[in-house]
């Protein structure tokens, strides 16, 4: 059972790269420009899913927007990894009232959700895929910071860690050299899980008109704009969503399905 | 003798594994107490929680569970759980966690009560008073209306024992009731114990691994291992000239003032293989 | 007691210096910002001593956590009114929508979560906890924008926007928050049945769990009874951790049904960079956030005794 959550996970997360990835060098009809084709098209043929308000053909903007996705969430959660796992892992290494005072700031950071964060740097910088990537990247690095720490304390209990530290071995050095290794599962597991939020989060704020800009085709944008044609035109307002869905599911699944697979501990007593 | 309890040929198993319980039959007869003797694992608490009808959904019972005439074995949650605490009840091992740790000891009492016998909480709570005070609470009111938590172990021992008893149930299953507790304690729990079922006159299926216990307790025994019943008979019986090798193991464990000065000590595997 | 009000007033300190230096100190200097690029020198200098830019930040932030606190959440950097008048009759908007959505999704939450506990070895349990997975993957946005096809555009049983104050008329008030609460309620639900099938399946293997079906309490009635109140603890801790995804949710949603809640003004505001009023309100919805938290904190000792009695000695 847990088996088949992973490999649903994996195909879907699959398909979502490879419709990226095919979006660099094939869309059947040009994603942005403005095209002959007739406006708010029904699903059919030559426009599988048919076209938006522009006239533009929907399946080609899907596979531009798994791009979008893709990129937001590999550099979000890029940032929240990089800054997370070090200062995890320091946390676990400071004594008590240094870390008792980190992980109050980890509940402080937990008040502000990364669209909050993102909506507040887009009044001060301007709305834009950067500031997106970095306000969801920022608030999600008190979730690695938890698990690092986590990991990385059993890991500094152990014995093996303890006779490193007693040969005189840098902390760095076992940091990178023992503690990493040990942990990256959990940071696997985070990762996927956090992927498939900001995945969430850059489509919500694209639909707010916060993120990705209108020139650069996006799922949440495109929600946003079939919205105004729901009345008249409520086909477009599905493929995004499920676009979406499939996504975040995907990656979700494979955090699941990766964290009953690498630690049979964790899972639940039959 | 007419049997409050008669079980035949009761096989348990969980999931695709094979059968813990095999083929076991037990009889009761109103009144008596059977003392069934084991170590672990060798599902004499199985059975109990079978007879209960408590076992997780993935268990596989098969053969029959009569109490009083009626088939307990197939039948719905719902259906047990009007006999449940109504004409059988149970005493578990552990007294530290058997208690719901939000709720007054009073409260959890007066549940028993107000689900089989009367909801109204005035006449509910006077039933649990006087059951406390036969479990031995000079201060029942002070008892029941403590907190789990503040109660030691021999005293939530004898909480979980009104529960047990205070519908006056037909038959008791105790499943080791003592053996997480003092021995000072334990003897407490047991004269109690001894106490209530006597003014009940309910019949008692009492396990325990020990068979000194036992033998204050029951008139009759019988020896499980792997599953089976290895030996049966009275008490006395069981303890003078046991048949089996294994039941000879276990009394010659348990009577060390029968010992040698200076002879080593017996142990159950001197008189059979334990797999 | 003590330490907990002290560490939520630290939190509360330390949320107000990250909005505080997020929205004036990075923005560079804001007369310019409201004035454009046609300003002159009097101009900008006049403008700063107005909005009392030209203090040192401390004195600024000072100025601006003090006002907080007698009610004053400073005035609108380009309509000059003040943000407390704009925000004022938003609120119940947003506050509606979070209660309603909260409760809508513990509603659905709770008997999801223990048919998802009870049944998990058959199909039903399966399928609660299959349909929770989905249902996560779910923009709420979006389920509003089917909910709105559905039912206020196809069927037209349900205003698909709009808001009616409940003190003008409770029914259009109830009417025109059913679709948006929804919306709200389900996908938070579906994270939620996660979190309360887990906390279940942890009473189900407790042993007072057993002692309850013991005395004759069904598998049902018996997790009814005493499996809330013993799940109630590591639930409340969700709920607390989750309200802050809900007032995001509600800040979408909002967008979606046209609702002139918070989040819209928020929205407005962001686009008109009007930090003066942002501010505000980001500090109102974080405050709302570590107070429920703190709270959260304060109830578990109402929820289990042995914590009472911890405190108390």
């Amino acid at each position: 059972m847990k088996r088949a959550e992973l490999w649903i996970g994996l195909v879907l997360v699959a398909g979502v790269v490879a419709l990226a990835l095919l979006s660099f060098v094939w869309t059947p009809f040009n994603p942005t420009g403005v095209g002959s084709a007739p406006r708010l098209a029904p699903p059919g043929w030559p426009h599988v899913l048919g076209t938006d308000h522009m006239g533009i053909d929907t399946f080609s903007r899907i596979l531009v927007g798994a791009r979008s996705a893709l990129y937001v969430g590999i550099i979000a959660v890029g940032i929240a990894a990089l800054v997370g796992v070090p200062l995890g892992i320091l946390a676990a290494w400071l004594p008590r009232w240094g870390a008792e005072g980190m992980m109050r700031a980890v509940d402080v950071a937990y008040a502000f959700p990364a669209l909050l964060l993102a909506i507040l740097l887009a009044g001060v910088f301007g709305a834009s895929t950067e500031t997106a990537m970095l306000a969801i990247g920022i608030a999600t690095i008190p979730a690695f910071i938890r698990v690092t720490r986590a990991g990385a304390l059993s890991v500094l209990a152990s014995d093996y860690v303890l006779a490193a530290r007693a040969s005189g071995t840098p902390v760095p050095v076992i940091a990178v050299r023992h503690v990493l290794p040990n942990i990256a599962h959990l940071v696997g597991v985070q990762a996927s899980v956090s992927f498939a939020m900001a995945i969430l989060a850059e489509a919500a704020l694209s639909y707010l008109g916060l993120g990705t800009p209108p020139t650069v085709p996006s799922w949440g944008r495109m929600l946003g704009d079939a919205q105004t044609y729901l009345f008249s035109h409520p086909g477009q307002a599905v493929w995004p969503g499920l676009a979406i869905a499939g996504a975040v599911l995907g990656f979700n699944l494979v955090g699941d399905g990766l964290r009953d697979f690498l630690d049979p501990k964790l899972q639940e007593v039959s | 003798m007419t049997s409050l309890l008669q079980v035949r040929d009761l096989s348990i198993a969980f999931g695709r594994k094979d059968p813990v319980v095999r083929g076991l039959d037990l009889d009761l007869a109103a009144g008596q107490r059977l003392g069934i003797i084991g170590e672990s694992g060798s599902g004499k608490t199985v059975t109990a929680l079978a007879i209960m009808g408590l076992l997780p959904d993935n268990a596989r019972v098969t053969g029959s569970i009569r109490l009083d005439g009626t088939e307990l074995v197939g039948l719905s949650d719902r259906a047990l759980s009007r006999v449940r605490g109504d004409r059988m009840s149970m005493i578990f091992q552990e007294p530290m966690t058997a208690l719901d740790p939000t709720m007054t000891a009073g409260r959890q009492v007066a549940e028993a009560f107000r689900l089989h016998r009367d909801r109204d909480a005035g006449r509910a709570r006077t039933a649990v008073l006087a059951m406390l005070r036969a479990v031995g609470f000079d201060d029942a009111e002070r008892v029941a209306d403590s907190y789990p938590h503040q109660l030691s172990g021999g005293q939530r021992q004898r909480v979980v024992t009104a529960m047990a008893l205070v519908n006056r149930p037909g038959l008791v299953i105790c499943d080791e009731p003592t053996t997480a507790l003092d021995v000072t304690v334990q003897a407490t729990v047991l004269r109690v114990l001894d106490e209530v079922l006597e003014a009940v006159g309910a019949s008692c299926l009492f396990i325990s691994h020990d068979l000194a216990v036992v033998s204050q307790l029951c008139s009759d025994v019988v020896v499980m291992l792997n599953g089976r019943v290895v030996e049966r008979g009275t008490a006395e019986q069981v303890f003078t000239d046991p048949r089996h090798p294994y039941a000879a193991g276990l009394v010659a464990t348990a009577r060390l003032d029968l010992l040698e000065p200076g002879t080593r000590l017996p142990t159950v595997a001197d008189h059979v293989r334990v797999p | 007691m003590l330490a907990r009000l002290g560490i939520f007033a630290l939190s509360l300190a330390l949320a107000s210096v990250v909005i505080f230096v997020i929205t004036q100190a990075l923005p560079g200097d804001v007369a310019a910002v409201i004035l454009g690029h046609g300003a002159t020198a009097e101009q900008l200098a006049a403008k700063r001593a107005e909005l009392g830019t030209d203090r040192p930040f401390v004195v600024q932030y000072l100025d601006w956590v003090f006002g907080m606190a007698t009610g004053d959440f400073g005035r609108s950097w380009f309509s000059g009114l003040p943000v407390a008048t704009l925000i004022g009759p938003r609120a119940e908007v947003t506050i509606s929508l979070v209660v309603g959505g909260l409760l809508l999704a513990l509603l659905i939450a709770l008997p999801l979560g223990a048919v998802a506990a009870l049944k998990r070895r058959q199909w039903p349990g399966f399928l609660t906890s299959t349909a929770a997975q989905v249902g996560m993957a779910v923009p709420a946005f979006w389920a509003g924008i089917l909910l709105v096809f559905v039912f206020g555009v196809t069927l037209g049983w349900l205003p698909p926007n709009g808001y009616v104050p409940i003190g003008r008329d409770p029914v259009a008030w109830a009417r025109h928050l059913v679709l948006p609460v929804t919306a709200l309620g389900v996908v938070q639900a579906a994270v939620l049945v996660r979190y309360v099938r887990s906390a279940f399946l942890e009473v189900l293997g407790e042993d007072h769990y057993r002692t309850a079906r013991s005395i004759g309490w069904t598998r049902w009635r018996a997790l009814a009874r005493h499996g809330v109140r013993n799940a109630a603890l590591s639930l409340v801790t969700v709920v607390g951790l989750q309200l802050a995804a809900v007032i995001v949710g509600a800040i979408v949603i909002e967008r979606v049904f046209v609702l002139p809640g918070l989040g819209s003004l928020l929205l407005d505001m962001v686009s008109q960079h009007d930090l003066a009023v942002v501010r505000g309100i980001v500090m109102l919805l974080v405050l709302a956030v570590l107070a429920i938290n703190a709270l959260v904190d304060v109830s578990y000792v109402l929820i289990d005794p042995r914590l009472r009695a911890r405190e108390s000695s």
